[in-house]
């Protein structure tokens, strides 16, 4: 699909509060095939991933270039926990945390969930930038500033409840970590 | 059987060239990604393993080093090749020919038209599970199949293959297109 450049022109900003109500709300269920490239953290990392978020958790496939399974790490109500390929277990209370210990980067997950259908969180002020097409551009947030490059040309049959065109490439920056995530295919192969 | 084959193959392919698809389960069998491109081999270490679907990606093994070049990503990854292929299947294909010293081998014979043999590293760190290997009973690789450790089958199936073709020296090449960057461990 050709990727769809935004319009790149930033013509308004919306600056959103935290829905207290919705502080511990989870974005929609949903699916998502893609790649990743981090760098600028302890460590970098190039592969694919696999990410398949519920409600009431998350499970997440890293995979080497050449498709393997390298980590898998799994979002429960009681915590987190991640499985490196060579049968480590390591645990943490927040998911951030422990790829930062465990990986050598920082994997902001809360925020991922909304930021990757191009909308903002509940939990915390963000702010969003926006084109004349009213497509979202930039989302502030938590610290981390996130750019959408490219929102996939063909709107998928199961787009996100707000219906709009999702995000094909988009970069999340913090603290000179640059991580950079091309979604190729949303809602395939459920578990 | 598929061993005889497997070390013929070894022995006697010193370069080669196919075509090849991907399909990517899920440890429920579910299929989650469908691919395919092309591929060159000449052994010791050398390969060129091109990606037209679902994306563009290239990996070259230029004999000392693997390089991953995606596209979109904009980015290369080098590692070092004993690092990086000590455990992946492209040290089966493209390795050096003594395969039993990093691999436990085991006959699963005939399934179809379709002889198989089943690889398990013997590297414990390795990042899959066993690899499977298919043959015609002709001795032409047909079909490669990879368990991670995490139930997750990567099968490729080969077609119009060339055994010992000449293949071009800077097909085992690879630099950085301008701009791109380059991380390497």
């Amino acid at each position: 699909c050709a990727a769809l450049a935004p319009e790149n022109n930033v013509v308004r900003t919306i600056v959103t509060q935290p829905v207290p109500e919705m502080v511990d709300a989870k974005a929609a269920d949903f699916g998502l095939i893609g790649r990743v490239s981090v760098k600028g953290g302890k460590e970098s990392f190039s592969g694919g991933v696999q990410w398949h978020h519920r409600e009431r958790g998350d499970e997440i496939l890293l995979l080497s270039p050449l498709g393997q399974t390298l980590a898998q790490i799994q979002r429960t109500p009681d915590g987190v926990f991640l499985t490196t390929s060579e049968g480590e277990n390591y645990y943490a209370a927040d998911v951030e945390n422990l790829t930062e210990q465990v990986l050598g980067w920082r994997l902001p997950l809360m925020g991922l969930q909304y930021w990757v259908q191009s909308m903002s969180s509940p939990a915390t002020a963000a702010a969003m930038d926006m084109n004349i097409d009213g497509q979202v551009m930039a989302i502030r947030q938590d610290g981390w500033t996130i750019d959408y490059l490219a929102y996939s040309a063909r709107v998928p049959v199961e787009t996100s409840k707000s219906g709009t065109a999702l995000p094909r490439l988009l970069t999340l920056k913090r603290d000179g970590l640059q991580i950079k995530l091309v979604i190729d295919a949303w809602n395939a192969g459920n578990p | 059987d598929a061993i005889s084959s497997l070390k013929n193959f070894m022995q006697n392919t010193r370069t080669f060239r196919a075509e090849f698809t991907q399909t990517v389960l899920d440890r429920n069998g579910r299929v989650v990604q469908n691919g395919g491109g092309t591929m060159q081999f000449e052994r010791p270490g050398k390969f060129r393993w091109v990606y037209e679907k679902p994306y563009e990606q290239l990996i070259v093994g230029d004999g000392d080093r693997i390089w991953f070049y995606d596209h979109d990503l904009d980015q290369v990854t080098v590692r070092k090749l004993d690092v990086a292929i000590g455990s992946t299947p492209a040290a089966l294909l493209a390795g050096s020919s003594d395969i039993e010293k990093s691999f436990d081998l085991s006959d699963l014979g005939l399934q179809g038209d379709t002889e198989w043999l089943e690889a398990t590293p013997k590297a414990r760190e390795s990042t899959f599970e066993w690899v499977r290997l298919g043959f015609t009973r002709g001795g032409v690789l047909k079909a490669m199949e990879l368990h991670d450790n995490f139930g997750q089958t990567t099968v490729l199936g080969f077609s119009r293959l060339e055994k010992n073709p000449r293949l071009a020296p800077e097909s085992f090449k690879f630099s950085p297109p301008e701009g791109t960057d380059v991380i390497s461990d």
